[in-house]
């Protein structure tokens, strides 16, 4: 019961953003000049829309995940489950979105966190070698965090799940190889208790 | 009347020459006066430096040397040690003009060490005078001790033992006095047998005495040199690190006689007493700006993004760990470190212009965010917000030298680029031009101390230098060869330290932006996120 209250709430509250969205896009002219404003203007409309739909997929996700859940048990971990908890998940270039095959992933990873509800897990964000040190420490953290606001989504409880980020400072991979970035553009996952 | 006026006339002229003397000194220490050396406007003006002294290898004239051709601004002759030492003049004869004007110097400098420091002249080779000669303080590094150390702590030793083992010879031989003493007062013996008795009680009462400091000796002998020991590895450690700071800041003073001759040269002082702070291996380490004495100053963990405080002799750096990343301040004469934030996300720490505040970026859930701390005072510091990124990184932020403005970088347009504002956070403002929607990366914003310009790292395939003049708003792209990253400005506004791979490994080189040329900085593979001091006064 609680869990469709919750599910409703999130299909609903997206459903307000999104049409929000439509309306203030019919006032507002198109900016004419290129300036702070307007491209901040356009990124958080843009943002806006892309953030209700990500909300709709994922709540159709969490029904999923709860689905494949079933219910909660202090039974230890099986060897499947704790490799699907602990896969790595990878990321394009310069972005903190979630590909696909990463979204699949962590799909993967949220019922046997919500089976086992004393796991609490760290996020570890990632960047490769490529760009400003400072830059990519930052953009570790936003992928952690993209990654926990998708668990989250998918109805793991938040403070289950903490983030921190290394930069570039440990890469999976050494070398300056297109391959070597792919494989350090990433999240890792730990378990920090109750597993 | 008449005498009144001749009186007059005097104390002008006596106020008038001492007006005179006080200028004269005033323009020597102005930066950016020139005293009229001649020659040709838009050239690098070729100059001599003299040996200073007969030591091998002459240090002092090959650091000044070395600090004027860094400098950029005037290009020393090489010269063989004959031929030097052909156009130096004995002492109180003048400069071979001609001779020297042949080589196609247009100055010469000569230095004599002082008891003080160094007397250094600048010589205009086509004037055929003495431009400027001045006593410049330089600290002069003590000889070795070792030899007067051990020497004098024998002696004091000696000195010591000898009157304790007096004091013990004294007591023994009250007990000795004791021992020969006849049990009876009348002996009633015959007087042979009270002879040999005497006789016998002498001679035991001199072994005792001999057994006894003997004894004495043995035992003390082990300790005393143990301790005297001790004590001459203590002093001569104390004495060698004594030395290895005085020869650190010889080395300072030096750079500050080079960049005092060259504002004789060209009107503005050198940057050769300054230091270069970086990182390698994951430790903040601090170089002179030749190249030299580079040292760790942390010992441990990953250290990132070393700023130095507006006096020079601070840093401000982040430290990793595995549960976060932290904004410490080190004190680098005291070596103490101050822990300025909790755990979290807080990176890219920089100064303030006046040096009482810390702005840093802190991160959490929803991107990361410029806050500002008070550098000293009690207590945990509350963080002061001066951007609302909203889900966007805001870091890496570098003050104009008024203070009033900060430039940084925001991903809020979606693509890293430099920004300014306020330094209160208002007035934000895009400061490199880009084409919506496709894709750039400019990160590692750095403001000119001329406040002119602001360099940048930027992304065209690999990574380069680029600066952006703040009137035009025209980039210009500075390197091309290997990626070169992180440029950090010099107190004259002219050179950069970067990290670059043209060498093959990651190294931090130096680059003139206006002669475009390049030198080694470090010798540490991987070394990067260079940050240059203020000029060094102490």
């Amino acid at each position: 019961m609680n869990k469709i209250t919750r599910v409703a709430t999130v299909v609903v509250v997206s459903l307000i953003t999104f049409v929000g969205c439509h309306r203030k896009k019919e006032q507002r002219p198109a900016p004419s000049r290129i300036n702070a404003d307007s491209l901040l203007r356009e990124q958080a409309r843009a943002d806006s829309i892309a953030r209700a739909e990500a909300a709709r997929a994922a709540a159709a996700a969490a029904a999923t995940a709860a689905a494949n859940a079933g219910p909660p048990t202090a039974a230890p971990m099986s060897s499947v489950e704790r490799t699907a908890l602990a896969a790595t998940i990878y990321f394009d270039l310069d972005e903190s979105a979630l590909t696909d095959e990463a979204r699949t992933s962590v799909e993967a990873k949220a019922p046997v966190l919500l089976r086992h509800p004393n796991l609490r897990i760290r996020i570890a964000g990632h960047a490769d070698a490529q760009g400003s040190d400072e830059y990519n420490l930052a953009l570790g953290l936003r992928r952690a965090a993209e990654t926990k606001r998708y668990l989250a989504a998918l109805g793991v409880d938040e403070s289950r799940m903490e983030i921190v980020t290394f930069g570039e400072e440990k890469p999976a991979v050494q070398g300056n190889t297109q391959e070597a970035y792919a494989l350090n553009r990433r999240c890792e996952f730990e378990i920090i208790s109750g597993g | 009347m008449n005498r009144f006026f001749s009186v007059a006339a005097a104390a002008a002229i006596v106020i008038l020459a001492g007006a005179a003397t006080a200028c004269a000194q005033d323009t020597t220490s102005t930066p950016g006066v020139r005293l009229g050396l001649t020659y040709g406007r838009g050239t690098v003006p070729r100059i001599i430096v003299l040996p200073i002294d007969s030591t091998p290898g002459d240090s002092a004239r090959t650091i000044i040397q070395r600090d004027l051709d860094y400098s950029d601004r005037v290009s020393p002759i090489p010269l063989d040690q004959s031929t030097l030492m052909g156009i130096t003049p004995a002492p109180g004869q003048p400069l071979n003009y001609d001779l020297i004007s042949k080589l196609g110097a247009a100055a010469v400098i000569q230095g004599h060490r002082t008891a003080n420091g160094l007397r250094a002249t600048l010589y205009d080779v086509g004037a055929k005078r003495v431009v400027q000669s001045r006593e410049l303080p330089m600290i002069n590094v003590p000889p070795v001790r070792d030899a007067s150390i051990r020497d004098s702590v024998i002696a004091a030793t000696t000195l010591r033992e000898k009157s304790i083992r007096d004091s013990v010879a004294r007591v023994l031989r009250t007990r000795a006095a004791i021992m020969r003493r006849p049990p009876l007062k009348k002996d009633p013996r015959p007087r042979r047998f009270v002879v040999r008795d005497s006789l016998r009680r002498d001679s035991a009462a001199t072994a005792y005495i001999r057994r006894g400091l003997a004894r004495w000796d043995a035992d003390r002998a082990d300790s005393v040199t143990a301790a005297s020991e001790a004590a001459i590895t203590r002093l001569a450690k104390a004495d060698s690190m004594a030395r290895k700071a005085a020869a650190d800041n010889e080395r300072m003073s030096i750079h500050r006689v080079s960049d005092e001759v060259e504002s004789w040269i060209t009107g503005r002082r050198g940057i050769a007493s300054t230091r270069i702070a970086y990182v390698a291996n994951g430790l903040i380490r601090v170089v002179d700006s030749d190249g030299e004495n580079d040292r760790a100053v942390t010992v441990r963990g990953t250290s990132l993004s070393p700023a130095w405080h507006p006096n020079g002799r601070r840093l401000v750096y982040s430290r990793m760990s595995n549960v976060g990343t932290q904004v410490i301040q080190l004190d680098l004469e005291a070596g103490r470190e101050r822990v300025m934030t909790g755990n979290g996300l807080n990176i890219t720490p920089v100064y303030s212009t006046d040096g009482r505040n810390i702005l840093y970026s802190t991160g959490d859930e929803s991107g990361t965010d410029l806050v500002m701390i008070p550098a000293d005072g009690d207590g945990t510091p509350v963080p002061q917000h001066l951007t609302f990124g909203r889900g966007s990184d805001n870091n890496s932020p570098s003050f104009s030298p008024d203070g009033r403005q900060i430039a940084f970088i925001s991903g809020r347009s979606r693509f890293p680029e430099v920004y300014t504002m306020d330094a209160d956070g208002a007035n934000l403002q895009l400061l490199t031009p880009f084409v919506p929607g496709v894709r750039t990366y400019r990160t590692a914003p750095d403001w000119s101390p001329d406040g002119r310009n602001v360099a940048y790292e930027q992304q065209n395939g690999d990574f380069q230098v680029w600066m952006i003049n703040l009137r035009d708003k025209e980039p210009k792209r500075l390197t091309s060869e290997g990626e070169n990253e992180g440029p950090s400005w010099a107190p004259d506004g002219r050179h950069l330290a970067l990290s670059s791979t043209r060498g093959g490994s990651k190294q931090i080189w130096v680059l003139d932006t206006e002669s475009g040329r390049f030198r080694q900085l470090t010798r540490n593979p991987g070394a990067r996120l260079a940050a240059w001091s203020p000029m060094l006064t102490f």
